[in-house]
């Protein structure tokens, strides 16, 4: 019970961390939405037994947490849940791709582990991605960029009236478990007899909620565009972000820098 | 002042379950007026409110805001000159900040930024939460969420303002607070509630629904005071207008 309340707060905490001004928040959001996008693309690109070349694209995030001044643990903890479903993915690779890719002494590493890991670090980097980008940009102003790359309104409507009615639908649910936990005190869930009724009163009690809400949108003048204030311009800051970024991503992808710098360096030690 | 003369005239509503929520209404609200709506549960006071701002259409009869009669093309019009206020504040508030929320309905009629802000300034100022700007309205205590769901209404600069339960779920003082707030206001004012003491203070007119009908029209003195009235419809004398409940003495 406490837990989904307690969720509840945290579907917004993204959002208001959007609200900080830091030199990240600043940047356009068109740019750091097409930013995030191609990072995905070059992470994801990356083929299947590729380690040692996604590391260095780890700064990305990192330095965006350290600059945008998002606390790491509340991000940490987002990420977790993602995890799971990379693990589930990638669980069976090193059971069946048993291709020996390298060996020192008694320890032997399989193709399978390489893919495994490299599924993981790609999932952990583009969740951490997508995650920094709404933390940074909101949801409001990711939709503004969306728009401006046009993406057809009725998605990026349907995109933020989801995002905006599952906190209608959580507080239903928890004021419905409430009442239901109340009568009964000794179930430690819901039993499955109450199940029915409980997610049709749920779903009833939600379009209800949603008409209420949609019609005091509509009372103040709402017609289908969503607007969120000032559309501000694109500057060269703007462009410099996206161009080094870019440029970053580019290089990481088609050189393997971790062993460009082991070569340099020991290179400079012979 | 007729363009501020808000009209209905035999108004029918029929639910689509069937159920008739109102039938043949018929007033006049003068600009400036202030006019309380009781009733019993279920007399038809909020589905009344629904067909003044065009979120419902008569199922017969006319609705005049202004020299307008609320239909389809006028909505955007209407909707501008009359503020709703809902009965439950968390149905009015969706942004991340109470700022997002109040300037929500200026946006959408496409004013430039300054003068959103002018706009939002002015309104949250007026219900003095403009320490709260910032804030997230979900965050807010009732008395907070009512003020700032009043604003978000202002900001669109309404001549009318329809109410819906305004003083629902409010602690003594924020209701005070609340009816300050009211009294303070031009705006034509159209209540419904069950607080009676509070329409005894803010309204000098009061009109009276049963079953979707118009059973009374008049003074607020006069209608609050009709013991027999008010209790064929469900209601009782207001306690601002009942003996002492201690020692029995009369008012």
């Amino acid at each position: 019970m406490a837990g989904i309340i307690q969720s509840l707060y945290e579907i917004r905490f993204l959002d208001e961390l959007a609200e900080k001004r830091t030199v990240i928040h600043n940047i356009h959001p068109l740019a750091k939405l097409l930013t995030t996008l191609i990072y995905i693309v070059a992470v994801v690109s990356f083929e299947k037994y590729e380690v040692s070349g996604l590391l260095p694209l780890i700064f990305y995030p990192v330095i965006i947490i350290g600059l945008a001044e998002i606390p790491l643990l509340p991000i940490l903890k987002r990420l977790l849940l993602v995890v799971p479903f990379a693990l589930g993915i990638g669980a069976l690779n090193p059971v069946f791709d048993h291709r020996i890719v390298f060996t020192a002494g008694w320890f032997t590493l399989t193709g399978g582990w390489v893919s495994f890991f490299s599924i993981v670090i790609k999932s952990i980097l583009t969740v951490l991605a997508a995650l920094t980008v709404i933390a940074t940009t909101g949801m409001n102003r990711i939709s503004f960029a969306l728009r401006l790359l046009f993406v057809p309104r009725v998605l990026v409507l349907q995109l933020l009236l989801t995002y905006r009615y599952i906190s209608v639908l959580m507080e239903e649910v928890a004021r419905v478990l409430r009442a239901y936990h109340m009568r009964a005190p000794l179930h430690k869930g819901v039993r499955y007899n109450a199940w029915g009724s409980l997610a049709g009163n749920l779903l009833i009690r939600t379009f209800e909620r949603a008409q209420n809400v949609y019609q005091a949108m509509v009372l103040r003048g709402f017609t289908g565009e969503y607007k969120t204030g000032g559309a501000p311009q694109i500057t060269i800051t703007d462009l410099l972000y996206l161009t080094v970024w870019t440029l970053f991503f580019a290089a990481a992808r088609l050189f393997d820098i971790p062993a460009l710098i082991g070569s340099l360096v020991t290179g400079v030690v012979k | 002042m007729s363009h501020h003369i808000t009209e209905v005239k035999e108004l029918h509503y029929v639910y689509p379950d069937g159920l008739e929520a109102l039938s043949g209404v018929s007033f006049r609200i003068y600009h400036g007026e202030s006019v309380g709506l009781v009733g019993a549960n279920g007399a038809g006071k909020s589905t009344l409110l629904m067909l003044l701002v065009g979120v419902l259409f008569p199922s017969k009869g006319e609705v005049m805001v202004g020299e307008m009669p609320v239909n389809k093309k006028t909505l955007p019009l209407i909707r501008q000159r009359v503020g709703m206020v809902f009965q439950n504040p968390d149905d009015q508030l969706f942004m991340n900040t109470v700022y997002d929320d109040v300037a929500f309905g200026p946006r959408n009629y496409n004013l430039g930024e300054p003068e959103v802000e002018k706009r939002v300034i002015q309104s949250i100022e007026k219900v003095g939460i403009a320490h709260l700007k910032d804030r997230a309205p979900y965050k807010l205590s009732g008395g907070e969420k009512r003020s700032a769901a009043i604003a978000t209404i202002l900001s669109m600069i309404p001549d009318i303002l329809a109410m819906d339960e305004p003083s629902s779920g409010l602690d003594p003082k924020s209701r005070r607070r609340l009816i300050n707030l009211l009294k303070g206001f031009s705006h034509t004012k159209i209540i419904a509630s069950h607080d009676l003491d509070m329409v005894l203070e803010l309204c000098e007119r009061t009109m009276v629904l049963k079953n979707g009908k118009l059973v009374a029209d008049g003074p607020t003195a006069e209608i609050l005071n009709d013991a027999v009235l008010l209790e064929n419809c469900g209601l009782e004398i207001p306690l601002g207008l009942q003996n002492c409940p201690v020692c029995g003495s009369t008012k």
